[in-house]
């Protein structure tokens, strides 16, 4: 009976429970250190284990990392490969016609593709119970986050390096569930596009949002509010300075950056609207 | 056959080789047995070691079979095709445009092929198939070839060809990046750009079935049109006289170069210098008829992709360096290095 059924289980690909598993993008990295028990992770990417990429990197301390290279992959024979839609095609499809299986995630858009990336890889893991207590408790999360907010949104503009701003999109979305305006809406951008200092200078946003990334590395991205024209553009301002980590991946570390979105908005209304 | 005619002498264009065109071949089919063999039992397994498939082979036998038949095989497979390709077209280009700087990015199909698997990645189509990236180039090259036909099909002026390919490339590069522009997120932009630069990295026995019967097609094309640029090296006219269609030489090379390069581009990306650089180091050995230097080159250029491969592989563990960013770095300080050295001889 029981091998009739794991028989019947394992014609079913979610069914197989995934016990040696490589990770070869930053986003699967972290939902998968976040899900998996630490026997199941083979290797994740070299970038989920650096703390300027990775929101979790601390969790993939003693882990091995991989650079996306078939060869590297083999050896350690796994039974699932997590890969982003975006993974290099050539080593993804190679991978595939070696026969591994390969659990391909889109980048989310939404914050209700977070929560069903979580259930798919829970699932592939067969860590269904941890992957429901978490959405559980990021659910939990977004109601307080939106019953906190302020009932007139604070107008906001993100400024990410080299004045890349969000129009639509995952942190477009914390903005609006945080009680922020998104000024960028109506700038004509869609889910991410450029600021001149022109347009900067046009707008009157309440709240700044720098997202932090490589502080130290020297790039002309990162100087943008270096410009003469902006000397003082923050200084009258509430600024919010997620981590760059924070928001690049679906994870939940994205509830976290609207939590402090939601703190940034009620401070912004009690300073700008007395 | 190139290897029975006279070793020069004939006064046809310019100064003879200082080896028989057999001496050569052979010392070149030498190198590229031993490039083939690095490039099949060295690479960076799990361990970061570069030479650990006998240790791999004692542990696990079916892995280490499986790393050297389905990734190493096809790696070095496209190596050795791909440099080939370039090497014999940057070669009969060379001859046929009677200009030095000819490569096969001047006809634009290069950056044809590489708009053609952008606009795959663009759409999304990748992710249905792998294969869908090589076609994609491939007719991407094949328009940028149509493109040059109807500019300078009925013309067989050759500066007008050089014209329409400094055009088109011009137009396919804009058009790429409006495919970035508008791509769907970063990350695909990432994978476009990475793409773009060049690399073996796991490509499959998929990738060389589909790229050989055209790189092949496109080679053999320009080998039929061997005795036509050594003829054509003496002006249309003579040409002409000589019973070669200075017109079919001209598509012959043309249409294989499309092809062949087509089917390069969309497998490796860009790999830049090698179809430049392979024909400039092999002219002072065989001398500077076109028909001469077809075989060499073809030769050189495999040894040259493998060898450049090779060096991507061996540098030490982290995310693998390009090898179009290898063959620019090494092709163009010494292309620099040629020109400084041949300055006071006439090409």
């Amino acid at each position: 009976m029981a091998v009739a059924l794991s028989a019947l289980l394992a014609g079913l690909p979610q069914a197989i429970a995934a016990e040696r598993v490589v990770s070869l993008n930053l986003c699967t990295d972290q939902l998968l250190l976040l899900l998996a028990d630490r026997e199941q992770i083979l290797s994740i990417s070299w970038l989920g284990a650096d703390p300027e990429e990775s929101a979790y990197a601390h969790l993939a301390e003693g882990l091995a990392v991989n650079y996306g290279q078939v060869e590297q992959i083999l050896p350690l024979a796994p039974d699932l490969v997590l890969a982003g839609s975006y993974t290099a095609p050539f080593t993804v499809a190679l991978l595939e016609r070696l026969g591994l299986r390969v659990l391909r995630l889109p980048p989310a858009t939404s914050l209700d593709m977070l929560e069903a990336h979580i259930m798919t890889v829970a699932a592939a893991l067969d860590q269904g119970p941890r992957g429901d207590a978490l959405v559980a408790e990021l659910q939990v999360r977004r109601a307080a986050i939106a019953a906190a907010a302020p009932v007139t949104p604070a107008p906001a503009l993100v400024l990410r390096a080299g004045g890349f701003t969000s129009g639509e999109g995952l942190t477009h979305e914390l903005m609006t569930l945080a009680g922020l305006d998104n000024i960028a809406t109506r700038l004509g951008l869609d889910r991410w596009g450029s600021l001149s200092v022109e347009t900067l200078l046009r707008t009157r946003p309440d709240v700044l949002i720098i997202p932090q990334y490589r502080r130290d590395a020297p790039s002309l991205a990162n100087s943008l509010l270096a410009h003469p024209a902006l000397a003082g553009f923050a200084d009258t301002r509430t600024v919010v300075e997620p981590r760059s980590a924070q928001l690049g991946c679906e994870t939940p570390a994205l509830l976290e950056v609207a939590e402090a979105f939601g703190e940034a908005a009620r401070a912004a209304q009690r300073e700008h609207r007395p | 056959m190139p290897t029975t005619e006279r070793s020069g002498g004939d006064g046809v264009s310019g100064p003879t080789g200082r080896l028989s065109l057999g001496v050569v071949c052979t010392l070149l089919v030498a190198l590229l047995i031993v490039a083939t063999g690095l490039s099949l039992v060295l690479g960076r397994g799990a361990g970061g070691a570069l030479w650990d498939l006998p240790a791999l082979w004692q542990r696990d036998p079916d892995t280490a079979r499986l790393i050297l038949e389905e990734v190493r095989l096809p790696r070095t497979l496209l190596g050795l095709l791909v440099g080939a390709t370039l090497g014999l077209c940057g070669a009969a280009l060379q001859g046929l445009l009677r200009n030095p700087l000819a490569e096969p990015g001047i006809l634009g199909a290069s950056s044809g092929a590489a708009l053609g698997a952008v606009v795959v990645f663009y759409f999304g189509l990748a992710s249905a198939g792998a294969w869908l990236v090589p076609v994609g180039g491939v007719i991407g090259s094949a328009l940028a070839l149509g493109v040059l036909y109807l500019l300078a099909g009925r013309s067989p002026e050759l500066l007008t060809i050089i014209l329409a390919g400094v055009a088109i490339n011009a137009f396919a590069g804009a058009m790429t990046s409006l495919a970035l522009n508008f791509a769907p997120s970063p990350y695909a932009i990432m994978e476009i750009i990475f793409w773009m630069l060049g690399s073996l990295a796991d490509r499959s026995m998929v990738q060389v079935q589909l790229a050989l019967p055209l790189m092949l097609a496109g080679g053999l094309l320009i080998a039929t049109a061997a005795r036509g640029l050594d003829a054509l090296t003496l002006g249309s006219d003579a040409a002409r006289s000589l019973g070669f269609s200075p017109g079919a030489v001209q598509l012959r090379v043309i249409a294989g170069t499309a092809l062949a390069v087509g089917a390069a581009v969309a497998v490796t990306g860009v790999v830049g210098f090698v179809g430049l650089v392979v024909p400039h180091l092999l002219r002072p050995l065989v001398g500077y008829r076109p028909a001469r230097l077809l075989l060499p080159s073809a030769l050189a250029g495999a040894v040259l992709l493998l060898a450049a491969d090779l060096l991507v592989r061996s540098l030490p563990p982290g995310p693998e360096l390009k090898l179009g960013v290898v063959t620019a770095m090494l092709g163009a300080p010494f292309f620099l290095f040629l020109i400084v050295r041949s300055r006071r001889q006439a090409w």
